[in-house]
């Protein structure tokens, strides 16, 4: 099965599983956290895109989804604003993040680029936490309000999953669209060996700089409706081990891989939640999974799947041709 | 003789088996059990453990064993809703204990409104109690009423000038609006006020911007580690200011890790291991047989919560009607904790309005005084 | 004269923490300089020797300072050994971006594992020295500073005559600098390799040695690893003067930053001069080594 058309296919599969997932579950404590796993899958959709397309270890994710999420949680309750510009601001807002980022960065290759990302989501994390005046410091913002439209409020919380989920699949679809064009082989160019990338004359810096608006595009997106979901929000929560979370995201599902990330998205938020009995143990389990996977089997879910699809189509053929020559 | 004996025995037995074979009551509790502020999570779960088997031990509640269930908000409030939401929705708890990082409280705070769902605040953050939510009670000191008791205390001794030096996260900021809210109830105002993150381990820049304004007092608001290192440099730096340490810096763990030079600080705390009340002393010999360390503030706390929820359940006669459990709870008056202090609900919420004012003395945590408010 | 006593004071506190800073930095620079990927675990592993010295040696087993400090050495020279061959070797030929996320996932488990087996109390252990220190002119001073700083310029002594002078030392620079061309001239690239992890985790042993008695051994020491990284950078990448000349820059910058900038911000400078090298100075202050390989 060829890449785009296994992605296709998965996609489809996924989404339909996930919809068909929130009357499935009972429980509403796990309904909560399909919600939460849909959210994170929309922002891993960002990280994709310059993680898992342009190669460029992003550790600034919680710098990311603190801005977007206190965009809208300020816009909404400071500012009086419904939640859809509010949504759109923080998706914008959070795109210019990506910019801003981006440029100065532009030079910076591997470990470089990884630091520096991780002093912006430090650096944001402190801003947010001491620029009182404006983010209400570490109190933190109440009563963000849930989406609507006219006078239908998503209070609960299945309405509000489906909405969320509606909005995942579009920008899935965005996703894979944006993947197929031009750009997406220039941001795989850039991640296969940026030097031959910038000799056939892609403009690897542009290319960069491209992915980590579109980044911040989709996570604004994902990150305002967190805190139109949990309707308070505070700044501890935007640390680098959430960044990491987002990377083991890409990671578990297969680097470059849209399925493979979406999946991996609802795996790390499943996964924390069903193993809470493991108490203090979960965290270090974690890690050794996560290096498990790294060590040997570095392309993911999505990686041994095609694996697994490319040997049995070996095999079939194989079986043809020796069928045919008998 | 030897006939009564049996027929109590079997009576015990029969009855430790009907609460046993009963579907248990479930009591939620939250901490930090991972992240930053793990110890007081670890604090928290060994109180939690000893009040399970107290009330257990006592037969249960309504002929059924309590299950006290722990789970872990890693002291932020996202890890705080989906921990209260998986108590609520999959335990079927009837209280939460906890949390006591304040931003999880207020997270979670709307959750326990909706579904009614008593919350036993351990946040100091005055705004807990303030969110007029009904299904809120704190049992805790709250941070008006130890900056009060601290500043008050200091007053008495003649000190005037004041400096603050607080942690930057919600404790420390509540904790830096109360002290100058304080100060100025007594026409104060502090002569100079500096910070510190969370996880900081040098502070001599802050100390000597403090050393400059010349304080007499030092008041320091924040937790057991940083303020045991604080200690440290205060006396290398500052040796000669009165440092007024919040509660953590009186507690059995920030004493040992501060290795002698928290000699002389004073502090306000709802406990010291060496309150001569026999309740306290019985308690915390037994904890230190279990566990190999005194006691902590947080473990008598959520020891006590326990034990009042599981008496609120038994007055009530339901463990389904939270309604009920709530009324009963917020009905007990002058309930005697291991703490060593004498809990009344008001109709706030808040538990207790007293607090000592304990004095490190040849390395223990001694009480010189007692403050009352209102 | 008070003023000049807080200046002098100052400058104290930033070369004691800077010289802390610096011996985390040597630890990151001795892989680098052999191997050209980064430990990002290096924190974690100052945190581990601090744990195995306080909580295990000191408080456990009650050994004296100095036969714990060569166990610690030792057991960490074993785990640094150890530790090359899961996180590194298997991925050798691979992007150097799954070493990065290898050794993350490394340090993850690190600082939760010890959380399980320390505990959440910091070990506090009093060293040598235990909380005395020297008093001149008003300005005090830690001896367990001073001890840190002279270890520290021991080690920076060794470092250089090590491979400068040293066979083995040459190879390392060799296998750093190509490593198929040095295995060809017969050099037994891995096991140098692996001789260069189990000396770098020595270092980071004696870093939590010397920290534990004056920050306490705790998960947040593992912090100390973000710090060193800085002063690599800013000391510039491969030259092991450099990582110590950073060091103290970063612990001038962190407490005079502190001081007349602002104390809640202070990390958010130091990251924000980190960045700025990243961007306009990648070679770094004495700016001899090139950025190309990271």
């Amino acid at each position: 099965m060829r890449g785009s058309k296994l992605r296709n296919v998965s996609l489809v599969v996924i989404f339909a599983l996930l919809a068909c997932a929130e009357p499935l579950i009972a429980s509403r404590f796990y309904k909560f956290v399909l919600a939460l796993a849909v959210i994170n899958v929309i922002m891993v959709m960002g990280l994709h895109i310059i993680f898992g397309l342009t190669g460029q270890i992003f550790m600034g994710m919680a710098g990311f989804w603190g801005i977007g999420s206190y965009i809208l949680a300020l816009i909404t309750t400071r500012l009086g604003l419904g939640f859809w510009p509010a949504l759109l601001l923080s998706s914008l807002g959070v795109g210019l993040m990506g910019l801003v980022l981006g440029i100065p960065t532009l030079r910076l290759k591997g470990y470089y680029l990884s630091i520096t990302t991780i002093g912006f989501g430090e650096i944001t994390r402190f801003i947010l936490m001491n620029w009182s005046p404006v983010t209400g410091g570490v109190f933190g913002v109440f009563n963000i309000p849930r989406p609507n439209f006219g006078s239908f409020v998503f209070t609960n919380d299945a309405h509000f999953y489906y909405f969320s989920l509606v909005l995942a699949a579009i920008l899935a679809v965005i996703a894979s669209i944006l993947e197929d064009s031009k750009y997406g082989t220039a941001f795989k160019g850039v991640r296969d060996d940026e030097l031959a990338a910038d000799a056939i004359g892609i403009d690897s810096t542009g290319i960069k700089v491209m992915a980590f608006i579109t980044c911040g595009l989709f996570v604004g997106i994902g990150a305002g409706l967190y805190s139109s979901l949990l309707t308070y929000i505070s700044p501890e929560v935007f640390t680098l081990e959430e960044s990491f979370r987002f990377v083991t995201m890409v990671l578990i599902g297969g680097i470059g891989s849209l399925p493979g990330a979406i999946v991996g998205a609802v795996l790390l938020t499943f996964l924390p939640e069903m193993l809470r009995f493991l108490q203090s143990w979960y965290l270090a389990i974690y890690g050794l999974i996560v290096l498990g996977i790294v060590i040997y089997q570095p392309a993911g879910i999505m990686g041994a799947l095609q694996g697994y699809l490319d040997r049995r189509m070996i095999a079939a053929r194989r079986e043809g041709k020796e069928y045919g020559a008998s | 003789m030897r006939r009564t004996v049996g027929l109590v025995l079997a009576l015990v037995l029969m009855a430790t088996c009907a609460a046993y074979g009963a579907q248990p009551v479930n009591i939620g509790a939250m901490g930090a059990i991972t992240g930053g502020s793990a110890i007081s999570g670890e604090q928290a779960s060994q109180g939690l453990a000893l009040a399970e088997e107290d009330i257990n031990a006592a037969g249960g509640v309504l002929g059924r064993p309590v299950k006290i269930i722990m789970e872990d908000s890693k002291g932020l409030p996202t890890g705080g809703v989906t921990a209260a939401r998986k108590l609520i929705f999959q335990d079927n708890v009837v209280g939460i204990i906890g949390c006591h990082q304040s931003t999880v409280v207020m997270a979670i705070e709307p959750l326990a409104r909706q579904e009614g769902v008593i919350l036993m605040a351990k946040g100091s953050a005055d705004m807990i109690t303030q969110a007029g939510n009904p299904w809120v009670v704190r049992v805790r000191e709250y941070d008006t009423l130890a900056s009060f008791a601290k500043i008050q205390h200091a007053v008495e001794q003649g000190y005037t000038k004041f400096a603050i030096f607080h942690n930057t996260d919600q404790f420390g900021e509540g904790g830096r609006q109360n002290l100058i809210d304080a100060l100025a109830k007594f026409g104060l105002e502090p002569v100079t006020v500096e910070a510190h993150n969370t996880g900081d381990k040098d502070f001599t820049a802050q100390l000597l911007n403090i050393r400059r304004a010349d304080p007499e007092v030092l008041v320091v608001w924040t937790h057991g580690d940083e303020h045991a290192l604080i200690c440290r440099q205060v006396s290398q730096l500052i040796p000669d200011v009165q440092y007024y340490g919040s509660m953590a810096v009186s507690q059995w763990s920030s004493i040992q890790m501060a290795e002698g030079t928290s000699e002389g600080v004073l502090s306000t705390s709802p406990y010291s291991y060496l309150n001569p009340d026999p309740d306290v002393q019985v308690f915390a010999e037994r904890h230190e047989k279990r566990f190999g360390r005194k006691p902590e503030t947080f473990t008598v706390l959520y020891y006590d919560s326990a034990m009042m929820l599981a008496e609120a359940i038994r007055r009530a006669g339901t463990a389904d009607d939270r309604d009920k459990v709530l009324a009963e709870l917020k009905k007990i008056k002058g309930w005697k904790g291991v703490s060593g202090i004498e809990y009344s609900f008001d109709e706030t919420g808040e538990a207790f309005n007293q607090i000592f004012i304990i004095k490190i003395e040849n390395q223990v945590p001694v009480i010189i005084d007692k403050v009352t408010v209102k | 004269m008070a003023e000049l006593a807080i200046v002098l004071q100052q400058i104290v506190a930033g070369l004691a923490l800077g010289s802390i800073y610096g011996l985390v930095a040597l630890g990151y620079n001795f892989i680098f300089n052999a191997v050209g990927i980064v430990n990002l675990a290096q924190g974690d592993f100052v945190m581990l020797g601090g744990y195995i010295y306080g909580g295990t040696l000191t408080l456990l087993l009650g050994l004296p300072f100095l036969p714990a400090l060569i166990l610690t050495a030792v057991a960490m020279a074993i785990f640094g050994i150890v530790s090359q061959r899961i996180v590194y070797y298997p991925l050798r030929d691979a992007h150097p971006r799954m070493v990065m996320l290898s050794t993350i996932a490394l340090g993850i488990f690190l600082k939760n594992i010890s959380l399980i087996a320390w505990g959440t109390y910091p070990v506090s252990v009093p060293g040598l020295f235990g909380q005395r220190g020297l008093r001149i002119a008003g300005v005090s001073i830690l001896y367990q500073y001073i001890f840190i700083l002279v270890c520290v310029i021991i080690l920076l002594a060794v470092q250089q005559f090590f491979f400068r002078k040293t066979t083995l030392g040459k190879s390392m620079r060799a296998v750093a600098q190509d490593r198929l061309a040095a295995m060809l001239m017969g050099i037994d690239a891995y096991k140098v390799i692996a001789i260069t992890f189990a000396y770098s985790s020595t270092l980071a042993a004696i870093g939590g040695v010397l920290l534990a008695p004056v920050f306490m051994v705790s998960q947040v020491l593992a912090n100390v690893g973000l710090k060193g990284f800085a002063a690599c950078v800013i000391g510039g990448w491969g030259d092991i003067t450099g990582a110590v000349i950073g060091g103290l820059v970063v612990g001038l910058v962190e407490v005079f930053s502190a001081s007349y900038i602002s104390s809640v911000y202070k990390d958010a400078i130091v990251f924000a001069i980190l960045i700025g090298f990243l961007i306009f100075r990648p070679q770094g202050i004495l700016g001899r080594a090139t950025e190309e390989s990271l």
